[in-house]
């Protein structure tokens, strides 16, 4: 356990990584053509708000018969919005359980769920411990997690072939989650720890 | 995965109600854009509250105070305590003695703010070491104003002290000292989240004597919290006074009596 904490910042980058390897190479699962590099990503996100930054920009990949999309975005919020400029980098997993075709090229995704890891970049913060502290006396205040539920609407493009995405989502902080549910669930209802996230996605491969 | 058939009304009437519920839902929730804002809404409280105490000043020679702490987490519980404290209806204001937040995140404090907003009295918060957690300092001092601060109430100046040593550096002895041999006033209390009286993790020999160096010089007691429960000790003949957590529902009333120039302190549990 040990070695697993003082080298969290190392496994948690090997993760992500190879995550991102399975899901780039799974080429039979989300169908890149065959004059598509492995390495591309399956869709392109833009979102506002749900704690990743008032403006978030990434990639994401999917996998598992498209059911599984996993991203990783860079997040901005600039002073005005947040008293500071604030950046982050967010790797947001989303699990889609159901899909229903409409309108011919239409997808609806009627609700899906997600789990976001959250990191700021800031040297007044620390993602595994304070130097200033005993080891374990706080706990990391530079990462953060959130959960998600969320809908999501999918149209085709025929002009150029894309499929536009829009989604909106419901988030909640793991702080405030585990404030309302262990700490204090009687004085905090849904509407004070929840907040909404808009998001436009571009699918290339599906 | 599974893939429904063609049910273009369903889907419709789905995404309509769905997308009514979330943006009406969206309206009152609103859009967090991130977790570590700074963005307040309220500024500088602790001067606007110390305004109004100083407006009630000429009323009485006496007063009588409150003083409650931690109250991170334990929303419920502070606000029963708070109840409390606005039903006794003599208090002339209250002290918050620091760790209003768990991790200094805006929310929390606006969550704190919430309920000590409450308070029939003005209130004074203190800085604790869980406030300085993140960009807990920079929320802290947009909302509530300068670490280290002091006023005069009715004879007796409080000087409020930033003494937690890991989270913002070491204390300001220097401050502490020169604010109380400058006061004039007849009797001078010193408030600091941290117990620095005494030798622990925080604060080694040279700290303690040169803490307790300065209370006993200037002071006639000193209020702390930090250890969630309340309790009362003297060192070095000046008594020192711990102030528990509002989880488990503790205060403290601190009562000034002009006539006999007599402190009275009650240890209150709810």
């Amino acid at each position: 356990m040990y070695i697993i904490r003082e080298n969290f910042y190392k496994l948690l980058t090997n993760l992500i990584i190879t995550i991102f390897f399975i899901f780039a190479c799974d080429e039979p699962s989300h169908g890149h053509g065959k004059n598509e590099l492995w390495y591309y990503p399956d869709c392109y996100t833009i979102q506002t708000a749900g704690y990743i930054g008032f403006i978030a920009m990434g990639i994401g990949f999917l996998s598992f018969n498209n059911t599984w999309e996993s991203s990783l975005l860079y997040g901005f919020s600039p002073a005005d919005v947040t008293g500071k400029e604030i950046h982050t980098v967010s790797w947001k997993n989303i699990v889609y359980p159901f899909t229903l075709n409409f309108l011919d090229d239409n997808v609806l995704l009627p609700f899906y769920f997600g789990v976001t890891m959250l990191f700021v970049m800031d040297k007044n913060v620390y993602w595994e411990r304070s130097t200033n502290c005993p080891d374990r006396y706080y706990n990391p205040t530079g990462r953060h997690s959130a959960v998600s539920v969320g809908l999501q609407i999918q149209g085709k493009s025929t002009m150029i072939g894309l499929i536009h995405g829009f989604y909106v989502e419901i988030t909640i902080l793991d702080t405030y989650l585990k404030a309302c549910l262990w700490d204090d669930s009687e004085y905090l209802n849904f509407d004070d720890v929840a907040s909404l996230a808009i998001g436009y996605k571009i699918i290339t491969n599906y | 995965m599974k893939v429904f058939s063609k049910a273009t009304i369903p889907c419709a009437c789905y995404i309509l109600i769905v997308t009514i519920c979330i943006l009406f839902q969206g309206c009152y929730l609103g859009l967090e854009y991130s977790p570590y804002s700074t963005d307040v809404d309220y500024k500088n409280l602790n001067k606007k509250n110390i305004d109004r105490i100083k407006a009630r000043e000429s009323e009485s020679s006496n007063y009588r105070i409150a003083l409650i702490a931690d109250t991170h987490r334990f929303y419920t519980e502070t606000e029963n305590v708070i109840k409390v404290l606005n039903s006794r209806n003599d208090l002339d204001f209250v002290f918050i003695l620091g760790d209003i937040t768990d991790v200094g995140l805006l929310k929390e404090y606006n969550f704190a703010y919430d309920i000590f907003s409450k308070l029939y009295c003005p209130f004074i918060v203190i800085a604790g070491n869980h406030e300085f957690l993140g960009y807990g300092e920079n929320i802290y001092k947009k909302m509530f104003g300068p670490l280290n601060f002091n006023f005069t109430f009715r004879g007796t100046e409080f000087i409020c002290f930033n003494d937690s040593n890991w989270e913002s550096g070491e204390p300001d002895w220097w401050w502490l000292e020169q604010t109380a041999a400058l006061s004039y006033e007849q009797h001078k209390i010193v408030l600091a989240h941290i117990d620095c009286s005494i030798t622990s993790e925080r604060f080694n020999q040279e700290q303690v004597d040169r803490f307790n160096d300065i209370v006993k010089s200037y002071f006639d007691m000193a209020f702390h919290a930090h250890d969630h429960v309340n309790s009362y000790k003297l060192i070095e003949d000046i008594p020192r006074y711990h102030v528990g957590s509002s989880h488990h529902r503790h205060y403290v009333i601190l009562e000034y009596d002009y006539n006999t120039d007599n402190f009275t302190v009650e240890l209150c549990t709810l």
